[in-house]
């Protein structure tokens, strides 16, 4: 049987190649999907600055607890900013037994430059007490012992050319400051990411704007003392947190959970490389469960005389079943057993970009277990045998009269249930986009895929009579095109079931593709649009590397042109409320126009908070209503709304007092707005190459253009995984395509043994292709737009989603290119045939 | 009308024992209500073993659904069938098939190989789906009989007509069933091969003791036979030993004429 199975495979290459090639992806992308999650649970990032130190205690994430009783559910998110810990708890610790020593350790952000011109590095500040974490050892020098000195890591003193007794500078919140090298150190394991550089320990707490609290403790144990039992008894003096409790709680780090407390940016890695996955994880299996359901259904369809005949000559239903399944297995273990090489290929070129683009640091490692490969492959194989189990039932029905009738007119029988459960799926997909108009941003955004997912299922359960109602509706004006309308019409009417796989295919790609682009573009459009109404400043200033000292926006208005100038502070908070919504915030300023709708901003003193309007109504608030947020570094508070505005996509979601906001922040502007004339430019700039060098000036034009880079980098990740899916859905779609018309050989082969000409032949498919066409692009249009609209107006605000002109050409027009080209190439390839040929041993 | 029939049977016609085929009050109705369209109107038909029977009738007489119904392809309304002394009303689905591959040969007008498969393996395929061995020997006889041991790794496609049916009867004999259907086997050849095709069926009955019933609208193709069934209007309204070719056709002109189902059995010469 298994012989006779791979014979019929090889006897219709076309219908085995695409069901493979469609599994094939499927299992590629889940592997890669897997991968990618394995990866992020595991990464933890490597221990570098913190080498030497078996234990840390530092507080990077959020407890945050959702529902009650049975859905009582405790997550950990990670802390924009690093959380404080109390610089008392490094006595207490100290005192541990087996602890040789407690050390605190306080990281500022800063850019390190020469002691002439701009340019400016990214650079961490420790105090000099925390090198023998790492440790980091002298290699020239002395260390710091007075303000005023600085000890360069050796890259940078390189980088520099700097040298004991040199000048360097540091741009730090309070401004630029002059530092004399007093050494140069070096870790003795692999230098830590970024540059860091010391200062001695008073002066480092002075210039992180937080004297009184630590970022991280390190503890080195006395020889021979484990790890483990250090991190024990740590354990012991940083209790777990209370079961009720949410907010911030210092943890104690051991092993290679250490690397998580190196940088914030480890925790945001591990936040993508988890969520990624788990999003289109599902999409992807929903994608390929529905494409190969139907080229395994359509390749049991063209071989119904076959099976007939197999029938007739004495095999029973129960083989035909079996040979079926056992075909479709054949096929899914060829394609798991090298699908699972295209997704690890996937993984390590996403992991390269994801590197490249500074979405996640360098030490971001692809981790490459059993796991994935293993139920990617199982789920490739689910799949394929439940699509050839149910497309078996079909096969095993086929009669074996039916071997003997001149020709295999499509019989309409079974599949009641359909209409049913297409009716039930086309009732949830409604009732989710409604409740995807509720979500906000990400929630919204993998609601939007089931919405798609649950439209597109119902369509493929409803696809034979939707075939059927166009084809009458449409048949009236086929028959007025002539001889091969004719023919056409009568084709698509007596193929109802036949095409239901393509239309599906079709649906799938204009759907998905539609809803999934366009849903960016519209976000992007309202941003941008927001920005260009409400940006009132000519010029803005902006870093070259993590801020601006706050002292910059001063300085600046006192140069002649100079009228007005802001420093903003960008930052986030978390909401109380509702299981830490991470919403952005800024802080405010006369230079832009956030449209306010109700309230004052002039009211922004003291614990207030102004909210944009989509904001309040998911957070149902409104002016005089209170909020409970965390900050970016986890402290609670409680802020009263004084204004609501329009321009929250534009700007920032929420806004605060500067003097609130910035406490919580590494106490650096993000930009600096300025009101000024064209003639102020020079000045403003040579004035920034003392007190901001590396910083630029840029017109309002050229910001909005540098934002919407920034934007489109932000959302590369979830670009990239959109378009490998529409890459499937369009491979997909062309596979079905072709399959399908591969598989009318016989049919084409009388109409030319009949008369019928090539190019009526031609004509008559590019109409029945047509009729295929403009349904599949309404249908796929309404679900792109059901989905769309709500999820448009959940993030925007306003229910017209934005779709630029290349966006409907690229949609509309990729798929005529791929619906015609994946139709009329095989056909031609058919039409050179010889009918005679054609009509005699085949189907 | 059944005087008739009763008169014109053969004296051959002995004890059950000796019957390949017997098919009794056999009625096929299709579709429901007002549009049910009696394909068969109770027929009785009986065949002997090692007899070579063509069935005739015009398109519409129900020649083909008697075939399906007398071969288990297809299960009549109403009425009972035997191959051998089987009665195949009480087989589920899968003992008809299995019936189907032990018992019964088929060769049918076209499309009668699996385009897939080679001559050998298109032969074999009845007993592999059977999972039975076969006679190495009587298979090579078969194969050499009709003309095709150095095709065998042939597919169908690279095969005339002519040699597909020849293949489709060594897979037919290759069984060595009791009985062997053929729907139409010579309908789409030229003269000369259709008469090769016949010859080979008339073969396996002098031959091999065979038992072939064959549906066919050709008076040459039935006149290879020993017995000639007529069916009108899902009855059987004539059985003739052996006519010759052109009282076979004779008598086929005279069923052609308007339905009149009172007179239709009777002989009008």
């Amino acid at each position: 049987m298994v012989i006779l199975a791979w014979r019929m495979l090889r006897q219709r290459p076309m219908s085995a190649v695409a069901t493979f090639v469609a599994l094939w992806f499927g299992v590629a992308v889940i592997t890669a999907c897997g991968v990618l999650l394995e990866s992020g649970i595991r990464y933890h990032g490597t221990p570098e600055r913190y080498a030497a130190s078996s234990v840390l205690v530092a507080t990077t994430d959020l407890r945050v607890i959702s529902g009650q009783g049975d859905n009582r559910d405790v997550q950990r998110l990670p802390l924009p900013d690093r959380g404080r810990i109390d610089a008392g708890l490094t006595t207490q610790l100290a005192g541990l037994p087996g602890v040789r020593t407690a050390v605190a350790d306080v990281a500022t952000p800063t850019q390190v430059l020469p002691a002439q011109g701009t340019d400016a590095e990214d650079a961490q500040v420790h105090p000099w007490s925390a090198a023998v974490l790492a440790p980091f050892t002298l290699r020239a020098g002395v260390a710091p012992a007075a303000d005023g000195q600085i000890v360069l890591d050796a890259t940078t003193a390189q980088r520099l050319g700097a040298h004991p007794g040199s000048s360097v500078r540091l741009i730090l919140g309070s401004g630029v400051h002059t530092f004399t090298v007093s050494g140069i150190a070096a870790p003795s394991g692999h230098p830590p990411a970024d540059p860091t550089v010391f200062l001695t320990d008073a002066q480092a707490r002075a210039v992180s704007g937080h004297p009184s609290t630590v970022d991280v403790i390190g503890l080195i144990g006395q020889p021979g003392v484990p790890a483990a039992t250090l991190a024990k008894a740590a354990d012991g003096i940083v209790p777990d947190a209370p079961r009720d409790a949410e907010g911030t709680f210092p943890r104690v780090f051991s092993g290679a959970d250490r690397g998580l407390v190196e940088t914030p940016d480890v925790a945001e890695a591990r936040e993508l490389a988890t969520a990624l996955p788990s999003v289109f994880g599902g999409c992807t299996i929903l994608i390929a469960a529905l494409v190969i359901a139907g080229t395994v259904g359509l390749s049991v369809q063209q071989r119904h005389r076959d099976i007939a005949l197999l029938r007739a000559i004495g095999a029973t239903p129960r083989q035909m079943r079996r040979m079926v399944v056992r075909e479709s297995a054949v096929l899914a273990v060829l394609a798991a057993a090298t699908g699972v090489w295209g997704g690890f290929a996937g993984v390590w070129w996403l992991r390269d970009q994801f590197v490249h683009r500074g979405i996640t640091p360098a030490s971001f490692t692809v981790h490459i277990s059993w796991i994935p490969p293993v139920v990617a492959a199982a789920v490739g194989l689910i799949i394929s045998i439940g699509a050839a189990w149910v497309a078996s039932l079909r096969a095993s029905r086929i009669h074996p009269t039916e071997a003997l009738v001149e020709s295999s007119v499509e019989r309409r029988r079974g599949g009641w249930l359909r209409i049913p459960l297409g009716l039930a799926g086309l009732g949830g997909g409604v009732v989710l986009a409604i409740t995807a108009s509720r979500l906000r941003g990400d929630d919204a955004a993998s609601v939007a895929l089931s919405v798609v997912a649950t439209l597109v299922t119902a369509v493929w359960l409803l696809a034979p009579w939707l075939n059927r109602l166009t084809a009458a509706i449409a048949g009236v004006g086929m028959r007025a095109m002539g001889v091969t309308g004719r023919l056409a019409a009568a084709n698509s009417a007596a193929s109802a079931r036949r095409l239901a796989p393509v239309l599906t295919s079709l649906v799938l790609a204009i759907g998905f593709g539609g809803s999934m682009m366009f849903m960016q573009t519209s976000i992007k459009h309202t941003a941008a649009q927001q920005s260009h109404a409400g940006l009132r400043a000519d010029y803005v200033v902006v870093p070259s590397g993590s801020g601006l000292p706050s002292g910059v926006a001063a300085a600046l208005r006192q140069v002649p042109g100079v009228t007005a100038a802001d420093g903003v502070v960008h930052s986030s908070v978390l909401d109380r409320k509702d299981g830490g919504t991470q919403y952005s915030a800024q802080t405010p300023s006369d230079l832009v126009d956030l449209g306010v709708t109700s309230g004052r901003l002039a009211d922004l003193h003291g614990n207030t908070i102004a909210i944009d309007n989509l904001t309040a109504d998911s957070e149902n608030v409104h002016v005089g209503s209170s909020m409970h947020v965390w900050f970016a570094d986890g402290t609670p508070t409680e802020l009263r709304v004084v204004a609501t505005y329009t321009r929250g996509l534009g700007f920032a979601a929420t806004t605060l007092p500067a003097d609130v906001l910035a406490p919580h922040t590494a106490g650096l502007d993000s930009s600096v707005l300025l009101r000024a004339t064209p003639a102020a430019r020079a000045g403003v700039e040579r004035l920034l190459g003392q007190v901001a060098p590396g910083a630029e000036v840029l017109s309002r034009a050229d910001y909005q253009v540098a934002l919407d880079k920034d934007v489109a980098q932000g959302a590369w990740a979830n670009q990239m995984v959109v378009s490998v899916l529409l890459v499937y859905v369009a491979i997909a779609a062309v596979n079905t395509l072709a399959m399908a018309a591969m598989g009318r050989r016989r049919e084409l082969a009388t109409l030319r043994l009949s008369g019928t000409t090539r190019k009526q032949i031609l004509r008559m498919v590019r109409i029945e292709q047509g009729l295929l066409l403009g349904v599949g692009l309404i249908i796929g249009g309404a679900i792109a737009a059901a989905t769309l609209m709500p999820l448009v107006k959940a993030t925007t605000g306003t229910s017209t989603p934005y779709i630029p002109p290349i966006g409907w050409a690229s949609v509309i027009g990729g798929t005529v290119l791929l619906a015609l080209g994946a139709t009329v190439l095989p056909v031609r390839r058919l039409l050179r045939q010889d009918p005679v040929g054609a009509i005699g041993i085949r189907e | 009308m059944q005087a008739i029939i009763e008169q014109d049977r053969p004296e051959t016609t002995a004890a059950a024992g000796d019957l390949a085929v017997a098919v009794q009050a056999v009625r096929k109705s299709y579709g429901r209500g007002n549009s049910t369209v009696q394909a068969l109107a109770g027929v009785d038909v009986s065949f002997a073993r090692r007899t070579f029977t063509a069935v005739m009738g015009q398109s519409g007489s129900g020649k083909s659904t008697l075939l399906h119904c007398a071969a288990g392809l297809d299960r009549p309304t109403d009425g009972h069938v035997w191959i051998g002394d089987t009665e195949l009303g009480t087989l589920s689905e899968s003992d008809l098939t299995r019936l189907r591959r032990t018992r019964v040969g088929f060769v049918f007008q076209a499309f009668n190989l699996v385009p897939a498969l080679n001559v050998r393996e298109n032969v074999l395929l009845p007993s592999r789906l059977a999972r039975r061995s076969v006679d190495k020997h009587w298979l090579n006889e078969v194969l050499r009989r009709v003309g095709l041991d150095d095709r065998l790794r042939h597919r169908p496609a690279q095969l005339s007509g002519g040699q597909q049916q020849r293949v489709a009867i060594a897979r037919a004999l290759a069984t060595r069933p009791e009985v062997i259907f053929c729907d139409e086997p010579t309908g789409a050849l030229d003269s000369q091969t259709a008469a090769g095709v016949l010859d080979l069926l008339r073969e396996s009955v002098d031959h091999d003791g065979q038992t072939v019933v064959m549906v066919t609208h050709d008076p040459v193709a039935a006149s290879y036979a020993d017995r000639v069934v007529f069916l009108a209007d899902g009855a059987v309204v004539r059985d003739v030993p052996a006519p010759g070719v052109n009282a076979i056709a004779e008598m086929l002109v005279h069923l052609g004429r308007p339905a009149n189902p009172s007179n239709a059995g009777r002989p009008s010469w």
